[in-house]
């Protein structure tokens, strides 16, 4: 066992790590997923962190917001780690990519503004990038940029302790919000020591333990499992970008059979990435024996993934009770709830049709048709609270119904960044009848039973796929930009479940006045927006008429009564496209119109 | 190499291309256009990625993860990895592989097979 280590602040912590074990394996990065970087150790991470603050000292920085903008390696957790060692606030964002501006550049620019960030950590090769397009984003130009590879490391020398607390923030965590207005998760540094405290028990980390993580730095997930957790526990990681990955999924699995690692976490995605892309017969060399939590959290778990993955792997020692699901989010630090170690997965089977009424009624062991499988997303981490709530009327639901998440411990963050009314909100709920609180409300729907969490699905507007979060109107208004026949704010984007995975959905009313229209063209562009600027592919779109679009009386887009009518085939359209043929409205009708004409038939006979 | 053994690797690499985007995606191989963006067909910046990797297998070659960002069409990619990298081996090798394999797994009628989930998952 691990004992919790007693520091206020993460300059505490890493000063602690380089004082008693100054020569210990910190990080390493595998470059290309394969090849070792140079290891950085404890004493090698504090003077890179210091000569980067003493960098950043040099003018009034103190409770600045500073840009983390790198590719995935080293130099951003030193970076990281430099900003709380100046009291600068760290914004870790997506960097933007030669070939892929068009996404990353506008919700950068937004979160500039958001943020009021005056400072840009990153290197050259990026700073160069950018430089490109200076031009069309004058706010980057007010910025002070520093390429942190050039920085004396003599430097450290220079660093001034900026005099901290426990409730200083740390960073801000943006991946709540559409681009338009994107929100700050404030997490301070008591928020992330208090939450690796709880991940190192609740996580069953020991002295053994070797984390490697290719979540990106600026998911939550890579940040506070992958990197911050190692730091705290003074366990060894291992470091590979998710291009790498994704490239090679057999590669994650190779190094974790390389250098015995014990955690690692990926959302459900990558796990049939695993399954699809590794061949049988590259399997005979891998040793997953060792892995003792395979974490499964950041989108919806699909059991039939974690079967497939288990029996394809089962060869190279992979435990069933190495899967760890959890579930979690950004205003909790982390993780609410999550698999402890060495048990096995739990699931329950609920009847369809009483989900449809909020109600959880088990199925009988025997039941074969309406039955829903429901994965446990875990036990509740170490002292979280969660009550399950009424949305509407703020009371407590029944054991037996499903309701809102709501939290509550020191894990919940301090709000979203200058945004005081949502802040309310999301942040400061009390139970109506008790008035129990204040509560994080979650915006995702489960149930508790049997001290276990299942997650069923979410009222908040949030499409979830492959681990990144999506918000509709973001989707909606690539969409209507394309062209004027497309009806501004007659759009609705949402998802729906195919094989047990989240798909993109995209219904457009078409204007009322527009002549001449190639729907086909329109759907094309449709489908290569959504590709280029969110990065996303579409399952299905219509082009419907006027009336399709439902709103409330204040003009809210009523996504899911549209989604319904999708799903029940009810969407007047001039024209429609899906990825599955057979479930478009165009071959449904086509269907429709042959047994009509066969009855018709058949009659007149 | 003469300028037909070029011009062939060429076809060869663009006829894998058009049949691989044409499995990742459910597309007939017919409908799609060399000179059209492959984001034009929804292709997603994970199996652009993706891509990349089954393009390595095949051609035996390292190749950068942003080829289909640079290089947004099969056209254009197929050009720049006939141009930059000595293609004959792997092609004229005669892999088998250059046929993608069927997609996995077959959808099964939902209802029956879920109880038969719920008894493997509870199983273990």
């Amino acid at each position: 066992m691990l004992a919790p280590i007693q520091v206020n602040t993460l300059i505490d912590l890493l000063q602690l790590r380089a004082e008693t074990q100054p020569h210990q394996h910190a990080y390493t990065f595998l470059i290309d997923g394969k090849k070792e970087s140079a290891p950085l150790t404890y004493a090698d991470l504090q003077r890179q962190a210091k000569a980067i603050a003493a960098t950043l000292q040099e003018s009034q920085v103190k409770g600045e917001r500073a840009l983390l903008l790198y590719p995935q390696g080293l130099e951003v957790v030193a970076a990281f780690c430099a900003c709380l060692y100046a009291g600068v606030i760290a914004i870790p964002v997506p960097p933007p990519e030669s070939g892929r501006l068009k996404r990353t550049l506008p919700r950068l620019r937004a979160i500039v503004k958001d943020a009021q960030a005056s400072l840009v950590l990153t290197n050259g090769s990026i700073l160069e990038l950018v430089a490109n397009v200076e031009a069309e984003f004058p706010e980057f130009a007010q910025m002070r940029w520093i390429d942190t590879e050039k920085i004396d490391l003599n430097l450290a020398e220079k660093w001034q302790n900026p005099q901290i607390s426990q409730d200083t923030l740390a960073y801000l965590q943006y991946t709540s919000g559409s681009t338009a207005t994107p929100k700050g998760v404030m997490l301070t540094h008591h928020n992330l020591i208090h939450h690796c405290r709880y991940l190192q028990r609740a996580g069953g980390y020991n002295e053994k333990s070797v984390t490697l993580t290719w979540m990106p730095y600026f998911h939550d997930y890579g940040l506070v499992e992958g990197i911050m957790v190692p730091l705290y526990n003074g366990h060894p990681c291992y470091l590979m970008s998710p291009f790498a990955f994704i490239k090679r999924p057999l590669q994650w699995l190779i190094n974790i059979t390389k250098y015995g690692i014990s955690h690692s976490q990926a959302p459900n995605f990558a796990y049939d990435l695993c399954v699809r892309k590794i061949k049988d017969k590259q399997i005979s060399d891998l040793d997953l024996s060792h892995w003792e939590a395979a974490g499964n959290a950041a989108e919806p778990i699909n059991p039939r993934v974690m079967l497939e993955f288990a029996d394809k792997f089962a060869p190279t020692g992979f435990q069933w009770t190495t899967f760890a699901p959890a579930y979690g989010l950004a205003e909790y630090t982390l993780l609410v709830s999550n698999k402890p170690k060495g048990t096995k997965p739990v699931f329950c089977a609920v009847k369809s049709a009483s989900l449809e009424q909020d109600h959880v009624v088990i199925a009988a062991p025997d039941q074969e048709e309406g039955v829903k499988i429901i994965p446990s997303c875990g036990q509740l981490v170490c002292e979280t609270e969660v009550a399950i709530v009424h949305p509407d009327t703020l009371t407590r639901c029944t054991d037996s119904e499903v309701g809102e998440v709501w939290v509550k411990d020191q894990s919940v963050a301090q709000g979203y960044w200058q945004r005081a009314e949502e802040t309310d909100k999301t942040f400061r709920a009390y139970l109506k009848d008790t008035g129990e609180g204040p509560f994080l409300r979650t915006g995702d729907l489960g149930f508790l039973r049997e001290n276990e969490l299942y997650i069923n699905g979410r009222i908040k507007d949030l499409i979830i796929v492959r681990g990144s979060n999506h918000y509709p109107q973001d989707l909606e208004w690539s969409v209507q930009n394309l062209d004027p026949a497309l009806r501004s704010d007659y759009g609705a984007a949402f998802s729906v479940e195919i094989d047990e995975e989240e798909r993109l959905v995209i219904v457009q009313e078409i204007e009322r006045k527009a002549e001449n229209l190639d729907t086909e063209k329109l759907i094309a562009d449709i489908r290569q927006e959504i590709a280029e600027e969110h990065e996303l592919q579409v399952y299905a779109i219509v082009l419907a008429k006027p009336g399709t679009i439902l709103k409330t009386a204040s003009g809210k887009i009523q996504r899911r009564a549209i989604q319904a009518n999708f799903l029940a085939g009810k969407i007047d359209a001039h024209d429609d496209w899906c990825e599955n043929i057979k479930q478009s409205l165009k071959y449904k009708n086509l269907e429709q119109q042959v047994e009509n004409l066969e009855q018709q038939v058949k009659t007149g006979v | 190499m003469t300028v037909t053994q070029s011009n062939s690797q060429l076809e060869t690499v663009q006829n894998w291309l058009i049949n691989k985007l044409a499995e990742q995606l459910s597309l007939e191989s017919e409908t799609i256009n060399i000179i059209e963006p492959l984001t034009r067909y929804g292709l997603d910046s994970i199996d652009a990625v993706t891509m990349v990797g089954d393009l390595e297998d095949w051609l035996d070659l390292e190749l950068p993860s942003t080829l289909f960002w640079d290089y947004p069409t099969i056209e254009k990619s197929s050009q720049y990895l006939a141009e930059n990298f000595d293609l004959s081996g792997a092609i004229n090798g005669d892999k088998t592989d250059s046929k993608p394999a069927a997609k996995t797994p077959e959808p099964v009628a939902a209802g029956k097979e879920k109880t038969g989930l719920f008894g493997r998952l509870m199983g273990r």
